[in-house]
């Protein structure tokens, strides 16, 4: 098995005090869950609960990343606030319907829908 | 005013004040005989040396013989000289003009002489004679014995001026000033440019007491040094009280003494020291003065030995430097300044001239080196006289010749009126009449090499030298310390290295010594050095050779580093790293661990399941990487129904946990299917199990229940891909249930399917690894796996083979497939 680098990009944009769009891009996996997890979790604490998801530079997600998906949804949820997925690709989107992902985050396709349920969301 | 004034404010009885004598105020024939009310008296450098001087060296002869018949006729042939000199007349008529003066004033001639000189000289023997008179004259209301003072005085001066040594000082002076006052004897010290006294002139005290104590050595505390260093006049009432050794102790043990410094100009050229017979009762203060006149009369007799170098006492120095020590100044690495006396008025010294400033002078006041060349110390240098002292220690060793020496003395200079201070090592000497100052400011490079010397002591590093003809070995610093010997014993040599070494470590110092001094390289060991004390240190040797011009080996060049420390900790890093060793075996071991957990619940080949109409065939493929083993899991059993439980499951991650999780939830789901309950019902459970019992797990599973009376499978999903249908040649995923993976949700609901096959009919469940790739998205994968899945093969066993080998995965992932067929 050749050795193969996997790289993560997240981007956070801070939209005020409760709201975060981390933008994620490259590939979600065993190697790089735990950045976007520690990514979540800082912004979490620092009292944004409301995290966007802008997954359409995100090429491939697999099951270590979709666990960080529902972890920070769970502590998103039990802050008071929600996480949003916003733009995912169509390989991204059919990893998220297969694990019925879909039914309880439903995708947004653009991430200013996303932002319009957040601020609904308050 | 119409005559002389031959004391101030204080006419003498029996001269007349309308005498032939001419007053200072008189025009004619005044040719320099100061104002007797002018504020100071005239230096000896006017009158003495001017006149008086080259008068005396004019009557020197009629002086030597005037001391052979009588020592009162010198002063005598003196006073005519003066008389010479201020009337303009004859020998002749001088000494009829004197006699006449004498009976007019109803004095001897000797007595009008010593008058008259006091007179003309306005010194210190005048003024001390003076006060004398004065003195008594209170006390007595006679003037005898003031004029017999003045007398012996002048008489002393004169015939100290007259004699070819100091030893005719001493007679003189014992003669004619000091037995009048009791005392019975007299010594005359010089001062030697290394502080020692030499006893140059010496009466009453016998010439063996004498020849013993010709010679003081610097350092050696006498009486006469005591005056020395103190620069003061010294009264001892008992000299054995006082417990100090001189000259005469035996003969005089209890007698009192004194001792005087004899300078001129600030600078001290010997000591005059008197000794009595008997202890000394306090003197009267003009006693003291007497005295003191006396130790001057020294200081200028002394002065005028060849053996001394002139000093440079004049108030016109010009052109008495010493061009020598100039240039001596200008050959050292530090600032230095040569400096001469420079006197007030009076003949005291005030201040030192800078008379030149060396090449490496630097002024602290950034001034140039004119500006300060040739001016006053204290002008240039005002902080001088501070806190520092520094002009106190020039003019102490201006005057002692002792010379100073400090290290780290604090300096102040004014810089734009601001102090600054800094520290440096001072040297001041005296070199003839100059003082030579030397300092050096503690720069950067001096506190580097300090820096230097501190980091050898903390680096514990010690350097040595080896002279590789004479043998001889320099240790610096802590070597001794080092090789635990003492800084008296001798050094080791690199030669004999080894016999301080471990056995063990001969051979790597007889490698580097061969490196050394014979392939003349540089070289490094490190050993354990056997110290006698019973300690062991890890000691690192580096050398260099250093080669002559011939090529031959002249010096090695090296340092001693004690890396015990260092030593221990590599000792611990090496522990640390075999720990980590015993790590990386133990993950290997947990991988392993995995794995056979893994092979112990599904054997890679599952034996042929006793289920009827149902052919089962099952496929695990554990990660190529062992640690990424993971959760993936498959079940194929009968239920108690007779019904078959068909699942395939995969939890996230890898690895022990993942591996644990998945016996947890394969265990959980055999026992729950148990009961008889749904595919839908059992992922609902399966889901509660996942989300409370294991911590932070989710995974995917799909979950089937094979009827073989009807033939019929209801399935369910949790996450997870669809199976897939293979009927005929053609073969389709099946639909995607509602259904969440597991552990995601405290609760979740999932949607049941139920499908009637056909004979022959093959399902296949999986999981991702069959499909997964990073470059695909995984319905083109699915579509490729429906693909291989749908291709004729001899049997199922040999279909699912198929299926993984043309996987196109790309992740690694552990991979599970679950066949059935129907028949």
């Amino acid at each position: 098995m050749p050795e193969r680098e996997s790289n993560l990009d997240v981007d956070v944009e801070i939209r005020d005090a409760r709201t975060a769009v981390l933008s994620v891009g490259g590939e979600l996996d065993m190697e790089t869950a735990g950045r976007l997890d520690g990514h979540l979790a800082e912004q979490l604490s620092q009292g944004r609960h409301h995290l966007v998801l802008d997954l359409s530079a995100l090429d491939f997600m697999d099951s270590s990343g979709l666990n960080v998906l529902i972890r920070s949804l769970h502590r998103a949820r039990e802050a008071g606030g929600d996480l949003y997925l916003a733009a995912p690709n169509s390989a991204v989107r059919r990893i998220l319907e297969i694990t019925g992902v879909t039914t309880t985050i439903p995708p947004h396709d653009r991430v200013a829908e996303a932002l319009a349920a957040a601020d609904g969301g308050r | 005013m119409s005559g002389p004034r031959f004391r101030d404010g204080d006419p003498p009885a029996g001269l007349p004040r309308d005498g032939v004598l001419p007053t200072p105020e008189t025009p004619a024939g005044v040719t320099g005989l100061p104002p007797a009310d002018s504020e100071r008296p005239p230096t000896r450098d006017d009158c003495a040396d001017g006149r008086l001087a080259a008068t005396v060296e004019r009557l020197r002869g009629e002086v030597r013989a005037a001391h052979a018949a009588a020592e009162g006729r010198a002063l005598i042939e003196l006073a005519k000289g003066v008389l010479v000199e201020r009337l303009g007349c004859g020998p002749a008529q001088a000494a009829r003009q004197l006699a006449e003066l004498a009976d007019r004033a109803g004095l001897s001639r000797l007595e009008l002489a010593a008058e008259i000189i006091n007179q003309a000289a306005r010194d210190r023997v005048a003024e001390v004679a003076g006060e004398f008179v004065r003195t008594t004259i209170g006390e007595s209301g006679t003037a005898g014995p003031a004029d017999s003072v003045a007398v012996r005085l002048r008489t002393a001066e004169s015939a100290a001026l007259g004699a070819g040594d100091t030893q005719a000082v001493a007679d003189s002076l014992l003669a004619h000033a000091l037995e009048p006052l009791g005392a019975v004897a007299v010594a005359i010290w010089t001062t030697g440019q290394d502080a020692s006294l030499s006893l140059r002139g010496h009466a009453g005290f016998g010439a063996d007491e004498a020849a013993r104590w010709h010679y003081v050595p610097p350092g050696v505390t006498t009486a006469a040094r005591e005056a020395l260093t103190g620069r003061r006049t010294v009264w001892y009432p008992s000299l054995a009280a006082a417990g100090i050794p001189s000259i005469g102790r035996a003969r005089h043990p209890d007698g009192g003494r004194v001792v005087v410094p004899a300078g001129t100009g600030g600078r001290i050229h010997g000591v005059l020291e008197i000794c009595w017979a008997r202890p000394l009762d306090p003197q009267p203060q003009a006693v003291e003065r007497q005295i003191e006149a006396l130790a001057e009369l020294c200081a200028h007799t002394l002065e005028a030995l060849p053996e001394q170098a002139a000093p440079a006492h004049s108030l016109v120095p010009v052109g008495d430097g010493s061009p020598e020590l100039a240039e001596l100044s200008d050959g050292l690495y530090d600032p230095a300044l040569v400096l001469t006396p420079h006197l007030d008025e009076a003949g005291r010294l005030a201040d030192f001239r800078i008379r030149h400033a060396n090449a490496h002078f630097q002024d602290p006041a950034g001034r140039p080196r004119g500006a300060v060349d040739g001016a006053l110390l204290l002008e240039a240098y005002p902080a001088t006289a501070g806190e520092s002292e520094l002009f106190e220690r020039i003019e102490r060793v201006y005057a002692t010749g002792e010379p100073f020496r400090a290290r780290r003395t604090r300096l102040t200079a004014l810089v734009d009126q601001v102090p600054l201070t800094s520290l440096a090592d001072i040297s001041i000497s005296r070199h003839g009449g100059s003082v030579l100052l030397i300092w050096r400011v503690e720069d950067e490079s001096a506190r580097v090499a300090s820096l230097l010397q501190h980091a050898q002591r903390l680096g514990r590093v010690g350097a040595f030298e080896e002279d590789a003809l004479t043998g001889e070995i320099t240790w610096h610093g802590q070597l001794f310390e080092l090789f635990g010997r003492r800084p008296t014993e001798a050094p080791v040599s690199l030669r004999d290295l080894a016999g301080h070494a471990h056995p063990d470590d001969h051979g790597t110092i007889r490698h580097f010594l061969q490196t050394v001094l014979h392939q003349r390289q540089v070289g490094s060991a490190a050993f354990r050095m056997l110290r006698r004390d019973g300690v062991t240190r890890h000691i690192r040797v580096t050398a260099e050779p250093a080669l002559g011009v011939d090529g031959d080996l002249e010096t090695v060049r090296g340092a001693y580093q004690d890396i015990s420390s260092q030593h221990w900790t590599e000792v611990a890093l090496t522990a640390t790293r075999d720990q980590l060793a015993a790590t990386e075996e133990a993950a290997e071991e947990r991988n392993r661990l995995t794995l056979q957990l893994q092979h112990a619940i599904m054997p890679p080949v599952k034996p042929p399941l006793d289920a009827p109409a149902l052919d089962v065939a099952v496929r695990y493929r554990p990660a190529e990487t062992e640690s990424l083993v993971g959760g993936d899991w498959y079940d194929a059993v009968v239920l108690p129904s007779k019904k078959v439980l068909l699942c395939v499951g995969d939890v996230a991650g890898h690895g022990v946990e993942a591996a644990t999780g998945m016996v947890v939830l394969r265990n959980a789901l055999r026992g729950l299917a148990v009961t008889g309950a749904g595919p839908g019902q059992l992922l609902s459970w399966l889901n509660s199990v996942a989300h409370h019992l294991t911590a932070h797990v989710t995974a995917t599973a799909v979950c089937g229940i094979f009827d073989p009376g009807t033939r019929t499978l209801r399935w369910a999903r949790a996450g997870h891909l669809p199976p897939v249908l293979v009927r005929g040649n053609e073969a389709a995923d099946m639909p995607l249930l509602r259904g969440l993976l597991l552990g995601a949700l405290a609760e979740a609901e999932y949607e049941e399917a139920e499908l009637r096959l056909e004979p022959d009919d093959i399902v296949l469940m999986y999981t991702d690894g069959l499909v997964e790739r990073r470059d695909t998205p995984v319905q083109d994968s699915v579509a490729q796996l429906l693909a291989v899945a749908q291709l004729p093969s001899d049997s199922l066993e040999q279909r699912l083979d198929q299926m993984l080998a043309r996987s196109k995965s790309d992740t690694d992932d552990d991979t599970c497939v679950v066949g059935v067929q129907v028949f």
